[in-house]
């Protein structure tokens, strides 16, 4: 390995933690400006590098003052940093994961991706009542699978205080991919408001924080490029339905300050790297709200990983990741070069930073935002439109005018020029005739669609609100291919479909319309049984669903190949499946991964009997 | 008139009571001692759309308010509505035009019905005359994003009248915005010791041009017409005052 030869801190940052933890100092909140584990020399799988090693690991939670982008800030603290430690346990081990709650209220650890015992899971109500302040709750479970996840509070709105970190999982026998040195990049959002208060501007006065609205100027851009009928029309649908076309994100840099491994763009955190080596980054979003567009200008990507599941490789040079996902990339950097590791929000309001070079100090040019995009009608056929008959749904595409070419209607989509879904209109009448489009799917007898098959309505080809495909190849989910068929072949039984509401104007989130204050009672999954999961996206924001302690294989149209993930993307207006199989017997959340939208009653229960 | 004040008052008092027990149990087999995975919260938030300063070509000066607070939950909450002037060197105390207790309710994804009793009068003391009522509403944002609040009074004395608001936002840029605003009073009956004729009462049009210095703060300019009609302007004319009347404004439209 060539990390042998290295010699870094004569004493790590971990060391004197622990040692100022034995002099009584509680917190070495002045000594630790980032993690320990956050070491430019990364990780190799030899030598953890200020991690928390298992299968024993003790975790203590606090809420003490430790500085944010050079700014005092009074962060959750796991060990003494904000983000966490990094968690390094082995497939096979039986961990043991003590956590000591040192705060004035309670608190919790759930750990994102792991399949465990449900009273293991972390979420408090749900697998166990919580952490008590100045508790103690011991995680005991088996590790049964490898790979990059992360762990954070399912408590309230802790999480966006800084109580989250990564966890991996080093596999038992050899990935199918070889590297020779590790960088975590943990995305995180950072605010110094009160999470509380974010929460109350969300509810109280809808576009707080967006200072991407459309203005009158737009209005006459959009005007020039598409004429005044058009324009008109266009607006007008938007003004009618009461929206904002503009709403990428509901929380954004206006208070954001994104953060690449606790470090902000300016502290430049910097990923050092050998003559020669290959590197796998192991990519966290554990933002409260951002989802992120990933790229390093000047370097292919090659994703091998996702949601910690080995993925057949897919090169690239841009991916999106939606809140809670992961991806594990490898890069082969050349010699003498800087490079900007860039993750744009999706809003493109900000962004976080590192570079990744030889030497600390070097750096490479920080590439330009993009515009915000405006949202297209896939979005807008979503809401509040899906009475809307089919010619309707033509009128609409052909914003009255009958001649209009493919190329004026992404202008439309896109507010001019960037950002723009090449393929949206496409699919967009694809998603307005789901009843004809899946007359041309080959059915099963019970007229489902086979195993792994894409639901019609779903935009596995496209990343999304905001990437032009022409620019660069950007990962999609269609590209996701399970390195080898997941064990559960079986055809699924039934099929269950949830929507996913939404009130804008209220902050309102809910499944099928109801927020979970209003629910009877939970989503049932027979035990063992093999379930089809549909998600219908109603709203215009896009939504990351998380289901715990099962994978979701999602059907992306790959067969027997299709991808297990832990979160799920579902685009505005898509229509996406997965398929489960409900081996996990307990009480499981189930969730919109938006810190404020689950707050908001975007939460269910699953309960597996 | 009489027992519906009791009785709007009790249905406030009783959704007030049951909002914080608004709590649906999810029927999942968790110990009854944990706590619910997902809290609900109830919020406040006090508005004053306008607090400012009035120049009229005809009138007397005055400082007027347009306030609206509120408490609750999403579906529930409970309203506080007052709009009202203090004209300047009348010698007199500033006046409610309105003072509103409400109960609201979200009947649909943008409007909310909402109920109770109102007060106009003096604000401390008897130099205006004074009158209880009950009040019907409907608010919320019409199609186009009209904001707007329809009302329903019905006074002590049995009188009825009607008024609607609208309000609508435009970005010029991210911070800088215009705000046509229109007001309609209507009323079934002649109250002349309040100045309201039968039949259409006014037209207020107004124009704000407003910067958002935060989203919670903007201090704003802005311009009206107002007209009386019918009766009202009979009432007015036999008082002396104008029917007539154009102003301008200046104040702020803040929020906590």
């Amino acid at each position: 390995m060539p990390r042998s030869g290295v010699i870094h801190h004569p004493l790590s940052r971990r060391q004197i933690l622990k040692g100022g933890a034995a002099l009584g100092l509680g917190s070495a909140a002045a000594l630790s400006m980032r993690p320990s584990w956050a070491d430019p020399w990364g990780q190799t799988s030899v030598y953890a590098k200020g991690a928390e090693e298992g299968p024993e690991v003790s975790l203590a939670i606090r809420r003490e003052a430790l500085p944010i982008d050079g700014q005092s800030a009074r962060p959750l603290t796991i060990n003494g940093t904000s983000p966490g430690p990094l968690i390094r346990l082995r497939e096979g081990q039986d961990a043991v994961l003590k956590v000591t709650n040192l705060l004035d209220e309670p608190t919790s650890i759930h750990w994102h991706g792991l399949i465990l015992p449900p009273g293991m899971d972390g979420v408090p109500g749900v697998s166990f009542p919580g952490i008590e302040p100045g508790e103690t709750f011991t995680y005991r479970f088996p590790v049964r699978q490898n790979g990059t996840y992360w762990y954070h509070s399912h408590s309230g709105l802790q999480e966006q205080l800084g109580h989250a970190g990564p966890l991996i999982i080093d596999a038992a026998k050899r990935e199918p991919f070889r590297f020779d040195r590790e960088h975590v990049l943990l995305l995180t959002d950072w605010t110094f408001e009160d999470p509380m208060s974010v929460f109350r501007n969300l509810k109280t006065a809808e576009g707080y924080y967006n200072f991407q609205e459309r203005t009158i100027a737009d209005f006459f851009a959009d005007m020039r490029q598409n004429g005044f009928t058009a324009t008109a029309e266009m607006r007008g649908m938007w003004a009618k339905m009461r929206m904002s076309s503009r709403d990428i994100a509901d929380v954004t840099s206006s208070t954001y300050t994104y953060l690449l491994n606790g470090q902000s763009p300016e502290e430049n955190w910097t990923a050092l790297f050998k003559s020669g080596e290959r590197i796998r980054l192991r990519v966290i979003n554990g933002s409260a709200m951002s989802y992120f567009d990933v790229r390093i200008p000047g370097l292919k990507m090659t994703v091998v990983a996702a949601d910690g599941q080995p993925v057949q490789p897919v090169p690239v040079d841009e991916f999106r990741i939606a809140v809670a996902e992961t991806y594990d990339v490898l890069v082969a950097p050349e010699d003498n070069t800087a490079y900007t590791i860039f993750a744009e929000t999706m809003d493109r309001s900000g962004y976080a930073r590192a570079t990744l070079a030889q030497r600390e100090g070097m750096v490479a040019e920080i590439p330009e935002r993009r515009i915000i995009a405006d949202r297209g009608m896939e979005a807008m056929g979503a809401h509040g439109m899906q009475g809307m008959d089919h010619g309707d749904m033509q009128d609409m595409n052909g914003a009255g005018s009958d001649d209009m070419a493919h190329g004026d209607m992404q202008e439309m989509n896109g507010a001019g020029s960037n950002g723009t879904d090449h393929s949206s209109m496409a699919s967009m009448n694809h998603a307005g005739m789901q009843g004809m489009a899946s007359e041309q799917q080959s059915m099963n007898d019970n007229g489902m669609l086979p195993a792994g098959a894409a639901q019609p309505g779903s935009r596995f080809g496209q990343a999304g609100i905001g990437i032009d495909p022409q620019a660069r190849r950007t990962l999609v989910y269609r590209d996701l291919k399970a390195f080898t068929p997941w064990p559960d072949r079986r055809e699924p039984g039934r099929e269950m479909e949830l929507h996913l509401t939404g009130n804008m104007e209220r902050y309102m989130w809910s499944f099928d319309g109801k927020k979970f204050s209003e629910v009877t009672g939970p989503i049932h999954f027979e035990k063992d049984e093999r379930l089809r999961l549909i998600l219908v996206n109603d709203t215009m924001m896009e939504h990351p669903i998380h289901l715990h302690g099962m994978w979701m294989e999602l059907e992306n149209g790959q067969g027997e190949l299709i991808p297990r993930k832990h979160t799920l993307n579902v685009k505005p207006g898509e229509r996406v499946s997965a398929l489960i199989t409900a081996d996990a017997e307990g009480s499981w959340a189930f969730h919109c991964h938006l810190l404020y939208h689950m707050d908001a009653g975007m939460f269910r229960v699953v309960k597996v009997a | 008139m009489n027992i519906r004040i009791p009785m709007t008052t009790a249905g406030i008092l009783l959704a007030v009571a049951t909002l914080p027990a608004a709590h649906a149990e999810d029927g999942y087999d968790a110990p009854s001692d944990w706590p619910s995975p997902m809290a609900e919260h109830l919020l406040a938030m006090a508005l004053f759309d306008r607090l400012e300063y009035t120049l009229p070509d005809e009138g007397e000066k005055a400082l007027a308010w347009d306030f609206k607070a509120w408490y609750g939950g999403d579906i529930n909450r409970v309203y506080l509505k007052s709009e009202g002037d203090n004209v300047q060197g009348d010698g007199e105390d500033a006046e409610f035009e309105s003072l509103e207790l409400l109960y609201s309710r979200l009947i649909d994804d943008f409007w909310e019905l909402q109920g109770g009793i109102g007060y106009q009068g003096g604000v401390f003391s008897d130099d205006h005359a004074e009158r209880a009522y009950g009040v019907m509403g409907l608010q919320g944002v019409m199609p186009y994003g009209i904001e707007t609040d329809l009302a329903l009074q019905v006074s002590d004395e049995g009188d009825v009248s009607a008024s609607v608001e609208g309000e609508y936002s435009l970005h010029l840029t991210q911070r800088l915005y215009l705000q046509p605003r229109t007001e309609i009073a209507v009323a079934a009956s002649e109250v002349e010791e309040f100045g309201v004729g039968k039949g259409l009462n006014s037209v207020r049009v107004g124009l704000r041009l407003g910067y958002e210095v935060t989203r919670r703060f903007a201090p704003y300019v802005g311009a009206y017409w107002e007209k009386q009609y019918g009766d009202t302007a009979d009432i007015s004319r036999a008082d002396g005052d104008a029917t007539e009347d154009t102003g301008v404004v200046a104040g702020v439209r803040m929020w906590f």
